[in-house]
């Protein structure tokens, strides 16, 4: 069997030609199925007398798979002829790309490959603009390419492209070019430079006529309607190349060379000519807040589409809805759910808004990649309005991006159609817009942009900035933060953005003061923005554990507040306490060497402990993480961390096994040769003066242990 | 408020069938966002995959392009300029590390967004190495659609030969992402074994390339989850003329779904059931003494009430023999299988008057059964007495002993957790 693929600029004549050399090949029985792949659908209408078919993808759309049936979408034309139209959706809205790609599956799965057919006819859309036109290129889809074109420039530009497109596929199967004329003169001249220059011969010739018309005028072919014209016998001869012809590889000339060869002299110029256009303008960012990896490009990790839905999800009173596959959606609400399974495990408060989802997903399907998901997205807000919602975040994913959907637009309608309604759009379009932290960037500003309600009454209250809402300490370390502050007679306005309510989202201004609770990029951009937008204070100092870094930030917002004795008076305590832990511990920690190897900075607190404890520092490696502040101040308090690019794990092994420290710290356990004593460094550590010892008793309690455990002796 | 998108969907179901190739390795062309999830889900779903290293699952191992940090499921880190220009670049690169490694099968799937791009994921071929591509993920499909259609690829590629084994079946209708399936897997295989049937493959489950090859030796075919199996049956029928069957009473969990299982089966092959319905009975025995001591004290199950969040076929196993055989009253079951499990479902419930929501996330009940986020989150509210994790994730994070979902010491789990939930009276 052979399959042709016809391509060619748009409106040179591609469906006219296919139609009429399926009609010339029908007319010497040769079993032939043409397959239009244009959304306009109107490749073999006048093989079919005219008849508009039912394309694949309407059937696709309004039929159940149980149902379907090749015949329902196979038509019968000019001598036996089987025709099929894809079809698409309308002009400016879903991905006609994806409906080719839809429309060979489903043909394929009804059974279309076991049809006795001697070719296949493949008319396709004249821009391929996407991967999804070029599905018949693939190898196993058209074994011949024939190119269409007239001797206009663009059009013989379109034809060398479609040369190098084919050429990344399969490069041998240029069955020659069709030139069909516009009537100028000089026209085939051009052609044949061009074919000259390629060595692709012109392989049939057809000069501009009336009788095409005349024909579609009557809703046939040529071949049809005229059997005793030139172009009957031109159409014949075509389809006798078809059968028998030889095959060329594909080659194709640069702009220069094609213009030289077509025009005959070159207009292009590699040269960039500058100007001074825009020289006073001020560029506005495109994106002003920005994650690590946004910011240098560098390899996205999660996408933010999942990174703005674990934000919105833990704020109650609002309602997310995901314009994304249900395959996205799931993907997103594990986090939140694991987070609930996790603070049941761990018998800790789970964060209302994740145990209480509100969340809609619009269920995007194969059809509504094709067809578009507007439509869906504005039931999805109607019906959820009618339950009584009014508060919404939307959030995209990538595919709703790439076909086009139009979620802002549908936002504004509907807030327009129902009065009182808010909804956010987080147009993330999947990690198009950045990695997961920028989702929650993104999410964390444009709660606060809709929400908050500027230039409050201030409450003599803070604010908790960089709430990582999926860390199984979030909560705990909320309460003791919360906790410490109570204890110089503080209250925490608002946890900004997330286990949080819209309630007190609006009334964040009406902190005195700001702390960040991360250390990380994410919390700065967050201060950014609402030092920018609101004008708000900060600490300089961030929520951190340890004895050093929580007498740092609690002093300063007791300084805030003029109540610096009050935290004194509480430090003393505290640090009354945390020594007499440590006496009690040091005798089992002194003189112990530790290494550490890890993959953030947050480390200073364990750092602490262990040179109270007058432990030995072997070594220090910490991993300079994406998304951590560029000037955190460890390595100030610390000169002796080493911050590495990326970790060279044999050697690093090798250099842990030479020095042998009693105690090597890290995230994850490590392979090693020697029995060396590991321990957990946790991602997020507890917030709290006395982590470090806590932290520290874990090790004195596995150092009382059997140097070797029982259970090692069964591994096998 | 919903627990509605806690159920994995198509695009899940056919990377864990992919994955469920013991020699296998599974890509996926597109974004990290679409990685994590799924390649979590296979490290713990299938542990024993590298039995002799226990440190696969080390992210340090994996620190590298392409992994992120995880030993399963690579992808191509899809970003914005890939949408445009097209990623088979990043696919080509991947697909070549891959091969170094020779493993016995290469899946390849695109994530939602990679489809609309027009990707060949075909294009990947090897002289040696059996490639799948799977163009589309499935989109909001469930998982035992995505599930099945990539096994019948795999079967399709693979192309196994015939040489009939008798008295020898292959068990379908499971996946790597089913709590316990290794478990799952011994239980029933232990019981068609004292039968004196044989287990061919495990189809999906832990099988490798040359288990693959040789699955049409089967005299038969039977299944555990028949939506997981069902249309794959149905293909090694077609294709090899091997009979199949799944019993209409459901997944076999309960006495008397495990019962008719098992017969079914021994039927069809001309075997003897009796020595397993003999072990069944002996759990009858006991179970039945245990509650007679249960009603001397007036803390019978009877008329208690259970909801349920599973698979069809499962949600209706369960169902059954909660209420025939304890006498409970199921207030709430929602599945995401095919409509044929809900309506029978919805058939059992109306035949016995019974009125049953499909909401269980906010229905009030003794006992919830359902995965681990769903059962934390309903005690949590306190909306459940106490729950039983049937589906992942699942509350316990380690497990030693063996604990099988489904038959006979499935059923006896299930009975052992709901007596205990109930036991204080309502």
């Amino acid at each position: 069997m052979k399959r042709i693929a016809i391509y060619g600029k748009g409106g040179i004549g591609k469906s006219t030609i296919s139609s009429n050399l399926t009609a010339a090949l029908s007319e010497k029985e040769i079993k032939v199925l043409q397959i239009g792949c244009d959304p306009k659908h109107d490749s073999t209408r006048l093989l079919e007398g005219g008849v508009d078919s039912h394309t694949v993808l309407d059937y696709l759309k309004n039929s159940v798979p149980g149902d379907r049936k090749l015949g329902d979408i196979i038509g019968q034309g000019y001598k036996g002829c089987l025709c099929v139209e894809a079809g698409g959706p309308e002009p400016g809205i879903g991905c006609a790309g994806r409906g080719i790609i839809s429309a060979f599956d489903l043909l394929h799965e009804l059974g279309l490959d076991s049809i006795d057919l001697d070719v296949i006819i493949y008319d396709v859309l004249g821009d391929v603009v996407c991967g999804g036109f070029a599905v018949p290129l693939r190898n196993d889809y058209a074994d011949t390419v024939y190119v269409v074109t007239s001797g206009e420039f663009m059009s013989i530009y379109a034809a060398n492209n479609i040369l190098r497109g084919t050429a990344n596929y399969n490069p041998n199967r240029i069955g020659g070019i069709i030139f069909n004329s516009r009537g100028e003169d000089e026209e085939l001249e051009r052609v044949k430079r061009f074919s000259d220059a390629v060595g692709i011969p012109i392989i049939a010739k057809f000069s501009r006529s009336r009788t095409f018309m005349e024909a579609e005028q009557i809703g046939k072919t040529v071949v049809e309607a005229f059997p005793k014209s030139e172009l009957h016998k031109a159409f014949s001869e075509l389809s006798d190349h078809v059968m028998n012809g030889k095959k060329y590889t594909a080659r194709y000339l640069n702009e220069q060379e094609l213009e030289k060869v077509v025009l005959g002299k070159t207009t292009t110029t590699k040269k960039l000519i500058k100007t001074d256009i825009g020289k006073t303008v001020t560029p506005v960012p495109k994106q002003p807040y920005t994650s690590r990896n946004v910011e240098r490009k560098e390899e996205l990790h999660g996408c933010a589409f999942a990174g703005a839905a674990t934000v919105t999800d833990s704020v109650t009173g609002l309602t997310t809805v995901l314009h994304s596959p249900r395959n996205c959606a799931q993907f997103a609400f594990q986090m939140s759910s694991n987070a609930v399974r996790r603070s049941y495990i761990m018998k800790d408060k789970p964060i209302k808004g994740f145990l209480e989802p509100d969340i809609e997903c619009t269920d995007m399907s194969e059809s509504t990649m094709i067809f578009g998901g507007n439509s869906k997205l504005e039931e999805t807000f109607d019906r959820l309005i009618k339950t009584g919602k009014n508060n919404f975040a939307l959030i995209t994913s990538c595919t709703s991006g790439i076909i086009g959907d139009d979620a802002e637009g549908i936002s504004r309608n509907t807030e327009s159609k129902y009065p009182g309604v808010k909804i956010l759009n987080l147009i993330e379009d999947g990690n198009v817009k950045g990695d997961f932290m920028q989702g929650v960037i993104d999410a964390s500003i444009g709660l606060m942009r809709s929400y908050s309600i500027k230039d409050l009454p201030k409450t003599r209250s803070v604010n908790i900035v960089g709430i990582k809402t999926i860390s199984t300490n979030c909560i705990s370390n909320n309460s003791k933060t919360e906790k410490l502050l109570d204890m110089i007679g503080i209250r925490i306005n608002c946890n900004c953005i997330g286990n949080t309510d819209i309630e007190s989202i609006k009334s964040m201004t009406a902190a005195d003061l700001n702390i960040l609770i991360s250390p990380d990029r994410f919390a700065l951009m967050l201060q950014d923005f609402m030092q920018n937008e609101y004008q708000m204070d900060f600490t300089k100092n961030v929520v951190r554990p340890g004895l050093k870094g929580t007498e740092m930030w609690l002093t300063e917002i007791a300084e805030y507040f003029g109540i610096r004795e009050r935290a004194e008076k509480t430090m003393t305590e505290i640090k009354n306490a945390y020594s007499d832990r440590l006496a009690l511990m040091k005798d089992d920690l002194i003189g112990q060497s530790v290494y550490i190897m890890s993959l953030h900075k947050d480390i200073d607190w364990i750092l602490e402990t262990i040179k109270m404890a007058g432990m030995n520092i072997k070594r220090v490696v910490v991993l300079d993480r994406s998304d951590y502040f560029n000037d955190y101040n460890t390595i100030n308090d610390y000169p002796e961390i080493e911050f590495v690019k990326d970790f060279n794990i044999p050697e690093m092994l090798k250099d842990i096994e030479e020095k042998e420290p009693d105690l090597l710290l890290t995230q994850s356990h490590v392979e090693l040769k020697k029995n060396i004593r590991q321990s957990y460094i946790p991602l997020v550590p507890d917030i709290g003066p006395y982590t470090g010892l806590d932290f520290a008793e874990s090790w004195i309690r596995a150092d009382k242990a059997p140097k070797r455990e029982e259970w090692r002796n069964d591994v096998i | 408020m919903s627990f509605n998108y806690e159920t994995p969907e198509g695009m899940m179901g056919a990377l864990l069938a992919l994955e469920g190739i013991k020699d296998g390795c599974t890509i996926v062309h597109g974004p990290t966002g679409c990685k994590y999830c799924p390649s979590s889900s296979s490290e713990f779903a299938y542990t024993n995959r590298s039995k002799n290293d226990p440190q696969f699952c080390n992210p340090y191992r994996f620190f590298k392009k392409y992994y992120f940090g995880q030993p399963r499921i690579p992808c191509t880190y899809l970003q914005e300029d890939d949408y445009i220009m097209g990623a088979s670049e990043k696919l080509t690169d991947l697909s070549d590390i891959v091969k170094k490694d020779q493993p016995g099968f290469i899946g390849i799937v695109n994530s939602p967004g990679t489809s609309l791009i027009g990707e060949d994921v075909g294009s990947i071929t090897s002289d040696n190495i059996p490639i799948l591509g799977i163009e589309t993920p499935g989109y909001s499909e469930s998982q035992c659609v995505g599930y099945q259609r990539t096994i019948i690829g795999i079967l399709n590629l693979i192309k196994p030969e015939r040489i009939p084994k008798i008295n020898t079946v292959n068990i379908l209708g499971l996946s790597i992402s089913h709590l316990n399936w290794e478990d799952d897997l011994e239980e029933m295989t232990s019981m068609l074994d004292i039968c004196g049937i044989s287990v061919c493959q495990n189809i999906g489950t832990g099988w490798d390339t040359a288990g693959i090859r040789r699955s049409a030796d089967a005299e038969l075919n039977v299944m555990i989850f028949p939506e997981y199996g069902d249309s794959t049956a149905d293909w090694y029928e077609r294709i090899y003329g091997i009979p199949y069957l799944y019993s209409d009473s459901g997944a076999p969990i309960g006495f008397k779904a495990v019962e008719d299982w098992i017969s079914e089966i021994c039927r069809a092959l001309d075997k003897d059931p009796t020595p397993a319905l003999n072990k069944i009975k002996e759990k009858r025995i006991l179970t039945a003494k245990t509650l007679l001591d249960m009603e001397a004290q007036h803390r019978l199950p009877t008329g208690r009430t259970f909801s349920i969040e599973a698979e069809g076929s499962m949600a209706y196993a369960i169902t059954e023999f909660l209420y025939s055989y304890l006498g409970m009253i199921p207030v709430a079951i929602r599945t995401d299988s095919d409509g044929l499990w809900n309506s029978r479902i919805q058939k059992f419930v109306s035949s016995k008057g019974l009125t049953v929501s499909d909401d269980v996330f906010n229905t009030p009940t003794d006992v919830t059964i359902g995965s681990g986020n769903m059962v934390s989150a309903m005690m949590m509210r306190k909306m459940t007495l106490g729950g039983i994790d049937v589906t992942r994730p699942c509350r316990k994070m380690v497990k030693i002993e063996k604990e099988p979902i489904i038959g006979l010491s499935g059923t006896m789990r299930l009975l052992d957790q709901v007596l205990n939930i109930l036991w204080p009276r309502n």
